[in-house]
């Protein structure tokens, strides 16, 4: 088989994410996540690399204009990765109260993938008390069981 | 390696551009093209099915890696958007099984309005209840559509239930496609127990023991026509981990059957060149809006234990209001929950066992279209209209109360103007802030109507039997052949036009030979 490249998110982009990420949301200092960031990056990447062509150039392009937009909301000449985290959420308040729909539209879908991603890791599962792991096992038994059943005749579903 | 193996080609397989010949090629292997591919291969004809997306077996779906699977099943990853006023998400299966390995098997027989109208406005003359019992009951003996068993119901449609009830609404237990669910609530990302019976488990085992030939991560470009007549389809294979194109098949068919959903189905249709007399070919798309309202309980709901979607309140299905209650995981969970603010990971550990999730389904008016973009993308845009508009609104007031009804003590409404109420008196709310289309937050995963079904050819795309109008052998079998909204998730529907179509076909195969 031909030998292809998995598709790779540009340094910038990346570095915008994870910026986003940090912003939308707090963690307490007891939850540990085990290769957060990388892994948070492996599942945008994933992602957009599922995307079609336009609109996995238009998301990059996206990220680059709100990296830059902080300028144009009065937050001084920093670009968004390196305003401080109060700055960084005011900023965010500002665009989602934004007269332009295409900001607030921009914004609903980084803060969507962000969320994503972000709420599929498992150690954040844990922290949350969510285990389909256990349920699903719990679940596959049972089905067994009452296939089982079926086959000796002692259960009519 | 089994039979079953040697008939089913992934693109790790394929070393070198491939050019096969058979009787009929179908495109797609969801609740269309599996059908047609497997009754037409039973009929004795040679048949060819082609899918873009990958081939799963049920042992491939797990429930811990939400994001590789909605990557390697949905198409985009189910990030997929419709343009327009709301911006409306919607989500297709992309993999062998199409969207029947990421749907909930609600099986429902196309209402009886809906088949009259049909006849009467589309000339559909036998699309009429006596008539389709045949096709609604091969299906659904197939998929084992049945009830679920009591072991696997879940708490989250119990109070669905209780807020029906109490408020003496109508509802129904579904009737699901499964066969031993035991609500391991992980129908969006593939059934790890092989009790959901997806086309990939009920329709496509059969079609390979009967001889037939199936293609996975290939893309189909373009449907060969020679004058008046499709004659084959040209497409590449893709890698599997990249999506780049690798090698080329063609694939020379007497008969071409596109099954690839109410969006692909007229882009690909329209990137082949095919003319429609009527101009409709892409055109009156229609997505069922799907508005979540959630519903926060003091109790634990744990609505991630059991089958979701066991009950759907009827009461205002007249109205083409339809409501049900679907868990969904923590990381799908946050894409669509209205939290404000930068707690939402405390507010998520502290709500998600103790959160509702419904969805009000509307049987819309509003009409979309399909177009070819720039760089070979394809764009769906929809308008909604006030019709709709009101009935989305409504629709939400009405489940909230349900909620309120069944003791909820908040509901997070899909307005972006107003995320949160309290109780129910707070449900007026809703109509008095004077919200705007685009501040309502939809889903869909009912797509249809894009190459929709009339008699006459100035007023549709396909015949009656689902043949393109003016194009001999070229056939359409999924929800693009629609004419209107049904109201109702469209499974069953699909299966029994395109169970109808086969026998079309297989009657009338020497006239294509």
């Amino acid at each position: 088989m031909k030998k292809h490249k998995p598709y790779k998110l540009p340094y910038k982009a990346r570095r915008i994410l994870l910026a986003l990420k940090n912003a939308y949301i707090d963690k307490p200092d007891t939850l540990i996540i085990n290769n957060e960031d990388e892994e948070f990056l492996q599942r945008c990447t994933l992602v957009v690399s599922n995307f079609q062509k336009i609109f996995r150039i238009g998301f990059v392009l996206g990220l680059s204009v709100v990296n830059r937009l902080p300028f144009f909301y009065g937050f001084g000449p920093l670009r968004f990765v390196n305003l401080k985290l109060s700055k960084k959420r005011a900023f965010l308040e500002k665009c989602r109260q934004s007269r332009f729909l295409i900001i607030r539209d921009a914004l609903t879908g980084f803060r969507g993938l962000v969320m994503m991603s972000y709420f599929s890791h498992q150690d954040v599962w844990k922290y949350m008390d969510y285990h389909p792991e256990e349920h699903a096992k719990e679940r596959i038994a049972l089905r067994q069981k009452l296939l089982n059943q079926k086959e000796r005749g002692t259960h009519n579903a | 390696m089994t039979q079953n193996e040697i008939m089913i080609y992934r693109s790790e397989d394929i070393t070198k551009n491939t050019t096969v010949t058979c009787d009929v090629c179908v495109i797609g292997s969801g609740a269309g093209g599996a059908v047609v591919a497997k009754e037409l291969s039973e009929a004795g004809l040679n048949v060819v099915m082609i899918e873009e997306g990958g081939y799963y077996s049920t042992k491939d779906y797990t429930v811990t890696d939400t994001i590789g699977s909605v990557a390697r099943l949905y198409r985009e990853a189910g990030a997929s958007v419709i343009m327009g006023k709301p911006k409306i998400m919607y989500s297709e299966g992309r993999c062998v099984g199409g969207s029947t390995v990421i749907n909930g098997g609600m099986c429902w027989r196309t209402p009886e309005k809906i088949m009259k109208r049909w006849r009467w406005e589309f000339g559909v003359q036998d699309f009429h209840p006596q008539k389709m019992e045949q096709y609604f009951k091969r299906v659904e003996d197939h998929i084992h559509a049945k009830a679920i068993i009591p072991e696997a119901r879940n708490q989250e449609s119990e109070l669905l239930k209780l807020g029906a009830q109490r408020l003496g609404y109508k509802f129904t237990e579904n009737i699901r496609s499964q066969d031993h669910c035991v609500g391991t609530n992980a129908c969006i990302t593939g059934c790890p127990t092989g009790a959901k019976q997806s086309t990939a488990l009920s329709y496509v085992p059969p079609f390979i023991q009967k001889g037939g030939t199936l293609f996975t991560n290939c893309r189909v470009d373009k449907i060969l026509t020679k004058g008046k007549r499709a004659v084959g389809v040209v497409g590449h294979f893709i890698h599997p981990i990249s999506l780049k194109p690798t090698y080329k098949l063609k694939v020379k068919a007497n008969v071409v059957v596109t099954s690839c959903g109410a969006i692909q189905t007229p882009a690909l249709l329209m990137k082949s060149k095919i003319k429609d007399e009527g101009k409709w070919l892409g055109k009156n798309l229609i997505v069922h809006p799907n508005a979540k309202v959630m519903g926060v309980f003091n109790e634990k709901v744990n609505a991630w234990h059991g089958v979701n979607q066991n009950y759907q309140i009827t009461e205002y299905f007249d109205e083409g209001i339809l409501m049900a209650v679907n868990s969904v995981a923590p990381g799908i969970m946050a894409l669509v929950m209205p939290l404000e603010g930068y707690d939402v990971l405390e507010r998520m550990k502290n709500e998600y066992h103790h959160i509702t999730m419904g969805g009000v389904l509307i049987e819309d008016e509003g009409i979309g279209q399909v177009k070819l973009g720039p760089m070979g993308s394809i764009i769906p845009t929809y308008q909604l209209n006030n019709h709709d508009f009101s009935k989305i609104m409504r629709g939400v007031a009405l489940l909230a109360e349900v909620f309120f009804a069944a003791g909820a003590k908040k509901c997070y409404l899909p307005f972006s103007g107003l995320h949160e109420i309290n109780s129910v008196d707070q449900i007026p709310k809703i109509f008095d802030l004077n919200l705007k289309y685009s501040d309502l937050e939809l889903l869909t995963v009912h797509v249809m109507g894009t190459a929709r079904m009339s008699a006459n050819p100035k007023r549709g795309v396909v015949d009656v039997h689902g043949e393109v109008h003016g194009v001999k052998g070229l056939f359409v079998a999924d929800a693009s052949v629609f004419p209107t909204s049904i109201g109702v998730n469209p499974q069953v529907t699909i299966m029994a036009l395109a169970s109808r179509t086969a026998d079309h076909i297989a009657s009338q195969f020497n006239r294509y030979a």
